[in-house]
């Protein structure tokens, strides 16, 4: 195996920082239903604020918090005219924003650097002590990935969770019953926002360099297919489906492959292909979430 | 005054092709209910198929591009057939989510086919004209010539024949539509056709007027997912409206704001409409609000 | 008349131990009618009784599980709509019954959609509009502008221009006053007597049965009474369940 412990440690690090974002996309777009396609510009403006304050002298506790709450402003400002209509239109402005975003930090030049990026942003540190090393890095991301998990699972089964399931399978059922849909859907939007803000400010100060190469649509679909094997709305799945994707994400940069193929084409055709393969064939996801699903209650009564 | 009038002339041009995109986006709306976000990519393969057939294969221009239309069209209709249809009974998240997957993996393979570098038609008609204060290419001509063809052709169908009369019905109710006779899955697979010819088209002539590259799929899902909003979705000609305006506003603001936010005034745009007008220009309201 | 494979040569519709419903939950409980060429049949029954449930599953909308529909002595299970359309069956659903966004003289033509190139369009069209004149007024009107009595009006005359040999009615007379409720069952008699084969499923049963030759009570996915519609009239049972006395 030429796979190297400190290969191994990073490879930890991007899962646990990847594993928040998936969370997160998780709680939207598994748990609410909500289509939104901007999670990689939650991830930006928390990897770009973070960074930002911190090279200004701003200590990474509150510079990563901060960096929180704008993704978060940003998602509620989004939110306002969009979640109270059709999902489509979710999408629709999420696509959008996506695309603003990347044009900020591209062209927002005289702070953002536009394309050159962010070079030299300063390691997190807590009350003194830096998470210098990759080992203590992986501490970090990896308690950071738990509270967000427990988080996660504590919201699921809450009287809220149960709303925004109940939301996802069926918003005209959950109207009468009296809930404010349009509430719960922001909550969770907001909330998933600040959770990818939260996994940028990690990925700025693990990396030390952030440009906006690193934000783009594509990150948004790998976390799709993440949640989507993971089984839709399942946390567990979730993080399982992360390990095993960004590991074969990294993986496939080692297979030896003809020089004509372009290996990122080759792996965005296949994650891309397996995609519509798993929805088409077992849209529950290879872990399904282990809640009595329709299909399922279905299967039982039929026998 | 005179460089107001060109940039008018601009955004028509831009706003022609992403009127063409716009229009297969709003039909596969209205017959579906679901945004195809493959569709740009599907402009796009269109563009490369043209441009193969052409810079490569040595057929003239013009029956490249209608080759180019027949075979995305073609294209089109095995999408629908192969990823879309099974999922119709299913949650609308899983046609979105394959639809999203469908365009990734069309982009990746022209990418591995073709490479991701920039290509260009070459076309011999560069040479500009003047009317009036506004220079105009040749190209730039045929583009409004085509985009306003199309447009006129799409509007004659949808109104005056059987195929037309049987698309917006569906749009209206699939499920009546089949009781009263309608092959429905017929039908769509007209939708899908239609859309993706034209699409083809847009495809093309962005291709023409600036160059080809793998990912102009998804500059094009951009801007016509902003235009069929804008104008309101399902609504045809709202979609057509949608795209001309954001092409104008787009040409407007790249001059008198700055061009490195042309892409996104577009959406700033949007987004304010939807705070007043959610349903778009020509939408109806009900259509926008959920339940 | 084909299919006569059933025996009884004149049966257009037959249906035997039906049992149907929507996803797990299960409506019709075994359901057993038949109607026969030219008669006017109906099937009364309270809100939620299964009546709509019945018309789709012979239209192929539900989720069948058991027993047989017999359309002309073919079977329907696993058939599109637009193919028993085809075959000759006519739909006029409770709701949602009319296009809206297309003109009323287009909801015709989608109406008579299979037979729009037999040369006789214009011929059937006309029938139409001599039956229902307040549709002629507004060929070119949008349906969705319509009143209630003429959206109605325009859902039945859609159902007539495919020529159908059944044409089946779901409570055509539901949320009408009762000037229109009257206009409507004229109509219904009017279309009978001219010669085609009507189910009308209604929860005005008094009305309904007064025109039937015969009909069927349903009751919870089950039916509890059928005869001829003079008989179901005079039921004391059914008259204390249905017809206020
Ligand atoms: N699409 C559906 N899904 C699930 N249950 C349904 C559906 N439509 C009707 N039902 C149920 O089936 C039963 C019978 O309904 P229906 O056939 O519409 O009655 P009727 O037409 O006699 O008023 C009712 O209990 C109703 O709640
Ligand atoms: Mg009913």
């Amino acid at each position: 195996m030429f796979a190297s412990y400190g290969l191994i440690v990073h490879l930890l690090v991007i899962i646990a920082i990847y594993g928040i974002l998936s969370l997160s996309l998780n709680l939207v777009l598994g748990v609410t239903g909500l289509f939104s396609i901007a999670h990689a510009a939650f991830y930006g403006v928390g990897a770009y604020t973070s960074a930002l304050l911190t090279m200004r002298g701003i200590p990474w506790v509150v510079a990563m918090p901060a960096g929180m709450v704008l993704a978060g402003i940003v998602a509620y400002i989004i939110g306002i005219p969009t979640v109270r209509l059709v999902g489509d239109y979710l999408a629709v402005v999420t696509l959008g924003l996506g695309e603003i975003a990347r044009a900020v930090f591209r062209n927002w030049i005289s702070v953002t650097r536009g394309p050159m990026g962010l070079p030299g942003i300063p390691s997190a540190s807590i009350f003194g002590f830096t998470f210098g090393t990759a080992e203590q890095y992986l501490v970090l991301a990896a308690i950071c990935l738990l509270v967000v998990y427990v988080i996660c699972q504590r919201l699921l089964s809450s009287p809220f969770g149960r709303v925004l399931k109940a939301i996802r399978e069926d918003q005209r059922a959950t109207l009468a019953l009296g809930k404010n849909v349009d509430r719960f859907k922001m909550w969770s939007f907001v909330i998933g926002a600040a959770m990818a803000g939260l996994a940028g400010s990690l990925f700025a100060h693990y990396i030390g360099f952030i440009d906006p190469s690193s934000f783009v649509m594509w990150l948004t679909f790998f976390l799709f297919l993440i949640i989507v094997l993971g089984g839709l709305g399942n946390n567990l799945g979730t993080v399982l489906a992360t390990v095993v994707f960004v590991a074969a994400r990294e993986g496939l940069r080692f297979v030896g492959l003809p020089d004509w193929i372009n290996p990122a084409a080759l792996q965005q055709f296949v994650f891309g292909m397996l995609l519509v393969v798993m929805t088409l064939f077992k849209p529950e996801g290879l872990i399904p979430a282990r809640k009595v699903t329709y299909r399922r209650y279905r299967q039982r009564v039929e026998g | 005054m005179g460089i107001a009038a060109q940039l008018l002339v601009n955004g028509l041009i831009a706003g022609g092709t992403y009127a063409l995109a716009a229009i297969g986006y709003s039909m596969v709306y209205g017959a579906l209910k679901f945004i195809n976000f493959a569709h740009g990519s599907i402009a796009m393969v269109g563009a490369y198929i043209a441009f193969v057939l052409f810079s490569l294969g040595g057929i003239p221009i013009i029956p490249a591009f209608l080759l180019s239309m027949a075979l995305t069209a073609l294209l089109g209709v095995l999408v629908e057939r192969l990823a879309y249809r099974p999922l119709r009974a299913s949650p609308k998240l899983a046609s979105l989510t394959t639809s999203v997957a469908v365009s990734f993996a069309l982009d990746a393979s022209v990418m591995m086919l073709l490479g991701a570098e920039i290509r260009s038609f070459r076309l011999p008609m560069q040479r500009t004209f003047q009317i009036g204060p506004v220079y105009l290419t040749l190209v730039q001509t045929v583009i409004i010539a085509c985009s306003f063809a199309f447009m006129f052709g799409l509007y004659f169908l949808l109104t005056f024949t059987k195929l037309g009369k049987s698309i917006r019905a569906i749009a209206d109710d699939l499920l009546l539509a089949e009781i009263s006779g309608i092959n429905g899955n017929l039908v769509i697979a007209a939708v899908f056709a239609i859309g993706s010819a034209l699409a083809a088209a847009a495809g093309v002539l962005i291709g023409m007027e600036t160059n080809l590259q793998p990912t102009m799929g998804f500059m094009i899902t951009v801007k016509a997912f902003a235009a069929v909003v804008l104008g309101g979705l399902g609504n045809v000609y709202g979609a057509i409206l949608g795209g001309f305006i954001i092409g104008i506003v787009e040409n407007l603001g790249a001059w008198y704001i700055s061009p490195v936010w042309k892409d996104s005034i577009a959406y700033v745009i949007l987004i304010l409409v939807l705070f007043v007008r959610p349903a778009g220009l020509l939408g109806k309201p009900e259509d926008a609000t959920v339940v | 008349m084909q299919g006569n494979n059933s025996g009884s040569r004149d049966t257009i519709l037959e249906i035997q131990d039906l049992v149907a419903g929507y996803g797990a939950s299960e409506v019709l409980h075994g359901i057993s009618m038949d109607i026969q060429v030219g008669e006017i049949v109906t099937m009364v029954g309270a809100n939620g009784a299964g009546k709509t449930t019945t018309l789709r599953s012979i239209c192929g909308l539900t989720n069948i599980r058991g027993g047989t529909v017999l359309f002309k002595g073919l079977k329907t299970t696993g058939k599109a709509p637009h193919v028993m359309s085809a075959r000759g069956l006519a739909f006029v659903p409770q709701e949602r019954s009319i296009f809206p966004s297309l003109s009323v003289h287009e909801n015709l033509e989608m109406g008579g959609y299979r037979l729009a190139d037999d040369g006789r369009f214009e011929e059937r069209v006309e029938r139409v509009y001599g039956r229902f004149p307040v549709l002629d007024q507004r060929r070119k009107q949008r349906a969705g502008t319509l009143s209630g009595g003429e959206r109605r009006m325009l859902a039945i005359g859609r159902g007539l221009m495919s020529n159908p040999d059944l044409l089946m009615l779901d409570e055509p007379s539901l949320g009408l006053a009762p000037k229109l409720v009257e206009e409507v069952f004229r109509h219904i008699q009017e279309i009978h007597e001219d010669g085609t084969t009507v189910f009308v499923v209604e929860q005005n049963a008094r009305r309904a049965l007064s025109i039937a030759d015969r009909a069927y009570v349903i009751e919870l996915g089950r039916i509890r009474h059928q005869g001829s519609g003079q008989e179901l009239l005079q039921d004391p049972e059914v008259q204390r369940a249905y017809l206020g006395g």
